[in-house]
């Protein structure tokens, strides 16, 4: 179904838009037009080199739609570039080499979007250009038919570009290729699948063949995989996100957990120095003693914990401050409870100012706790988004692969079932081959013209007298059988079926048990580019009985020719010398009735009249004969002839030889035919002048001309209202010299209807006849 | 009226009573020249064999010619007549028992002036002689003699 599709022009299209793409790009360069450069305000810039190598990329794709050296040319020159940039910048990220080529074109400016380095095109961008510049080098090479090596680097880089544009969608960076280098630009991406698409049709269009189960299974298999890799991908780094986010969470309830304990501890020195300072016990002070000197590495250890939350960081160092205070004036209370007595110490107490860094101090934790709790709400809602975002690309996805899958099996059991079919219809045909060959009792070969061998059927060797298969055959031993009086013959067949593709002879060959048979060869020359035939294949027959049959059925129609022609001979000597004694019979009885009239009495008178009549009624007899005669040999001439016309005139000359009577014809007009007009005449003459004669004893009568469907099949008739005939007799019709009527009823010979059915005989048709005594008779007949 | 004969090609002694009778039958009074094989018709107008020394300015008015005969036959009689400049222009009727197509379309072609099929119906016979008459004997003139 694509082999129709215009895969050149597609090509040229996507070609011309990756050019246009690359060229618009530097433009946005060189002008410095944001919008060009980066079509997403915010992301990443389609780097300079990419565009350069876009523009090259597509007037390659274009060069390669014209099949010319300079285009070829041209075609291997970018490729080479395209190639390079893309192999020297992943060097570049490899090795961590510059070059400086990523900004030989233009410098970055630093108000763009931060990217590992500047001017760098994305590895990914590299990876593709790398690939599809060598596929275009493939391109330019004729002899390189591999197509998977053409197309599974364009397919790799679609993925490629795929998976980093679908980073975009998803938000997860780690599609896009390493996290830490620079991303595929958008418009970078989209360009890929035009340039990837472009190059694929220019694939399937230098194989110039409708694209196969296996391409079609390599480029579905291929997506399904990259969906796996893109679920894959999405799957782990959710999980990963779900790790991070349970860490958090415990991590923001560790923090609140040490941020009670710093809360405890101090509210445990201040315990402790209440006790000290109304007891004077030293034992009062020892929880306490343990909380300060504690206090310090709890809120070191905090310290770290929050590191990456700068505002909590601005508290905690306060809040050491205020626990500094706290112990502070704790050691001095306990010192001047100790030095100044009970009086003083309670003085200090009572100043309140201990109590207050504490409240400080309960705060300060207070707010600590509700800022961490807050960090943690806004981190499980992310986390809460990222999961649906990711559960609704995975489940998108899984849907999508469940489609193409289904598609897969779809095309592919079409195509299961196209050649199945196929191969059912291929073996039909052999079988119907071989049953042709067999019931035309036909030997196949297939000669090779260069290695002179040639495979054939048993049946072939058969013909040529041999139980099974001969080892070897060839143009040579073929011709070994030919009798030596054909073999000029048969390579004169041959030289002709070289030069005009088609072979065709009979001639004689010799058995190895001696014996002499007749063969029919038949084939056709196949060639080779230069136009010298190197294969020949046709069918073989022996045609030993036909040539038999054909040789006695010579003889045959030489004999007939003979007979035919003392038939002829005899017949025209009948018709002259048959005659001419009844003239004399006629004549000379006619003599006495004129020269002795007076001398003969009415008796003898009569006598001669019936000498007269019998004479000419005999001459009829011939002439009727003859005519008979002279209508089975005659030779047949078919053409349109007008039966309508045809009866019009038999009936012009019928009514002048009795212009008295009162006969109406009704001659359906148009009545066209096929067949011989001279004997088509005889027919209508005899069937009208039938109907005339055995209606001519009545006053009036009506004859009819007329055609109906019969069977499907034209039927013409002529009808009559005259005597009619008993249908017990109706076998006797057409008998020649058979009449149903005296001769002195109606006169006649009885040989005309036996003309008419030989005449409508020799057309193929058929003639009957319906009748009924004295209510007239139908004749119909059929002309195939 | 005595130079005005017919030549009568006849082999068959009946026809040729007969044809003579359905002649005298019409008024036809013409001197008759009878010969009974072709031979004898092609030595009778060229002055050759048992003709030799007649006089050939005496040319019948019209030959009456069968198609049948022995040694040679009509259509050859006529094919040398007409070869021949002194006869080229003789009128030719055909007159035979034959109604074979060929045989009408032989003698057309080689240049019969007519075509009559003999009926075994003597009346009918006679009906036909009588239009060759009044064709052949009466409507056209004869020809110029040669030398005249």
């Amino acid at each position: 179904m694509f082999t129709r599709f215009p895969l050149s022009a597609a090509s040229q299209v996507a070609g011309f838009v990756t050019s246009v793409v690359g060229l618009l790009v530097l433009i946005g360069w060189q002008f410095d037009i944001a919008i060009l450069k980066s079509v997403l305000p915010g992301t990443v810039s389609m780097k300079a080199n990419t565009a350069a190598a876009f523009l090259l990329a597509g007037l390659a794709l274009i060069f390669l739609q014209r099949p010319s050296t300079i285009a070829n040319a041209l075609v291997r020159f970018c490729a080479l570039v395209i190639a390079l940039v893309g192999l020297l910048t992943l060097c570049q990220y490899f090795f961590g080499l510059d070059f400086g080529i990523d900004q030989i074109l233009f410098t970055e400016p630093v108000t763009s979007f931060a990217t590992s380095h500047p001017g760098r095109m994305a590895p990914n961008t590299a990876l593709n250009f790398l690939m599809l510049g060598i596929v275009f080098i493939l391109f330019t090479i004729p002899k390189f038919t591999n197509s998977f090596l053409i197309e599974f680097p364009i397919v790799f880089s679609l993925i490629i570009t795929i998976l980093g544009l679908a980073g975009y969608v998803t938000g997860l960076v780690e599609l896009s290729g390493a996290a830490t280098f620079t991303q595929m630009a958008v418009h970078t991406g989209a360009t890929f699948i035009i340039l990837c698409i472009g190059m694929l049709f220019t694939a399937y269009e230098r194989q110039r063949a409708p694209i196969t189960i296996e391409q079609k299974l390599f480029a579905g298999l291929t997506f399904t995989a990259a969906l796996i890799i893109f679920i894959s991908v999405l799957s782990v780094s959710g999980i990963t996100s779900l790790v991070q986010a349970s860490r958090g969470v415990e991590h923001t309830q560790q923090v609140m957990n040490q941020l009670g304990l710093v809360l405890s501890h101090v509210l445990e020195i201040q315990s402790g120095d209440r006790g000290f300072l109304l007891s004077g016990d030293d034992k009062y002070l020892v929880a306490r003693g343990k909380a300060s000197v504690n206090l310090p590495t709890l809120i070191d250890s905090l310290r770290t914990q929050i590191r990456n939350n700068p505002r909590l960081l601005d508290k905690i160092s306060s809040l050491n401050r205020l626990v500094e205070d706290r112990i502070v004036f704790s050691d001095h209370l306990v010192s001047i409870r100790r030095t100044d007595g009970e009086e003083k110490a309670h003085l200090l107490f009572a100043t309140g100012k201990g109590e207050a860094i504490t409240d400080s101090i309960r705060v300060m934790i207070a707010q600590m706790i509700a800022e961490e709790g807050r960090l943690l709400q806004t981190r499980s809602e992310d986390e809460a988004h990222q999961a649906n975002r990711t559960q609704l690309v995975i489940y998108l996805s899984l849907v999508v692969q469940v489609l193409l899958l289904a598609f897969i099996f779809f095309v592919v059991n079409r195509d299961v079932t196209g050649r199945r079919k196929a191969e059912e219809a291929l073996k039909d045909n052999e079988q119907r081959l071989a049953l042709a060959l067999e019931s035309g009792q036909m030997g196949a070969w297939d000669l090779d013209l260069i290695h002179d061998t040639a495979v054939r059927s048993l049946k072939h060797d058969q013909i040529f007298g041999y139980d099974s298969l001969l080892p070897q055959w060839g143009a040579e031993i073929f011709m070994k059988h030919v009798v030596p009086d054909d073999r000029e013959h048969v390579q004169e067949k041959f030289q002709e079926a070289f030069a005009n593709g088609n072979l065709f002879f009979e001639c004689r060959i010799m058995r190895p048990d001696k014996s002499l048979r007749w063969i029919a060869a038949q084939g056709r020359a196949y060639y080779n580019e230069e136009r010298t035939p190197v294969r020949m294949m046709g069918v073989v027959s022996d045609i030993t009985e036909r040539k038999d049959a054909e040789t006695v059925l010579h003889r045959l129609n030489v004999q007939l020719d003979a007979t035919n022609r003392e038939l002829e001979a005899f017949s025209y000597s009948v018709s002259h010398d048959l005659r001419a004694p009844l003239r004399s019979l006629d004549g000379f009885s006619q003599a006495l009735l004129e020269d002795y009239a007076k001398i003969l009495d009415e008796t003898g008178k009569d006598y001669l009249r019936r000498v007269r009549d019998a004479s000419q009624r005999m001459a009829q007899l011939i002439d009727d004969m003859l005519n008979l005669s002279r209508v089975t040999r005659a030779e047949m001439r078919r053409e349109v002839v007008n039966l309508s016309q045809m009866a019009r005139a038999v009936a012009a000359e019928l009514r002048k030889t009795q212009p008295e009577r009162r006969v109406e014809f009704h001659i359906t007009e148009g009545i066209v035919t096929n067949g011989d007009a001279r004997l088509l005449r005889v027919v209508m003459d005899n069937l009208l002048g039938n109907a005339w004669k055995f209606t001519g004893k009545h006053p009036t009568a009506t004859i009819e001309l007329g055609m109906i469907q019969n069977d499907g099949r034209q039927t013409y008739f002529v009808r009559d209202d005259g005597a009619g005939f008993d249908m017990k007799y109706a076998g006797k019709l057409f008998g020649a010299f058979q009449r149903l009527h005296a001769l002195t009823d109606f006169p006649g010979t009885g040989i005309g209807l036996t003309t008419v059915q030989r005449i409508i005989h020799r057309h193929g048709g058929r003639v009957w006849a319906e009748s009924n005594v004295e209510q007239g008779t139908i004749f119909y007949f059929t002309l195939s | 009226m005595s130079h005005k004969i017919i030549l009568l090609v006849e082999d068959n002694p009946d026809d040729e009573a007969l044809t003579i009778r359905a002649l005298r039958q019409n008024n036809i009074v013409n001197e008759i020249v009878v010969a009974r094989d072709g031979v004898e018709a092609l030595d009778y107008l060229f002055g050759t064999g048992a003709h030799t020394g007649r006089d050939l300015s005496i040319m019948p008015q019209v030959i009456l010619l069968d198609l049948k005969l022995p040694k040679i036959d009509g259509l050859e009689v006529l094919r040398r007549l007409r070869a021949d400049p002194r006869t080229a222009h003789l009128p030719v009727v055909i007159l035979t028992s034959s109604k074979e197509e060929r045989d009408v379309m032989n003698g057309y072609k080689l240049g019969a002036n007519s075509y009559i099929h003999k009926p075994v119906d003597f009346i009918q016979f006679t009906e036909a002689v009588k239009q060759l008459k009044l064709y052949w004997l009466v409507l056209n003139e004869p020809l110029p003699k040669n030398g005249g």
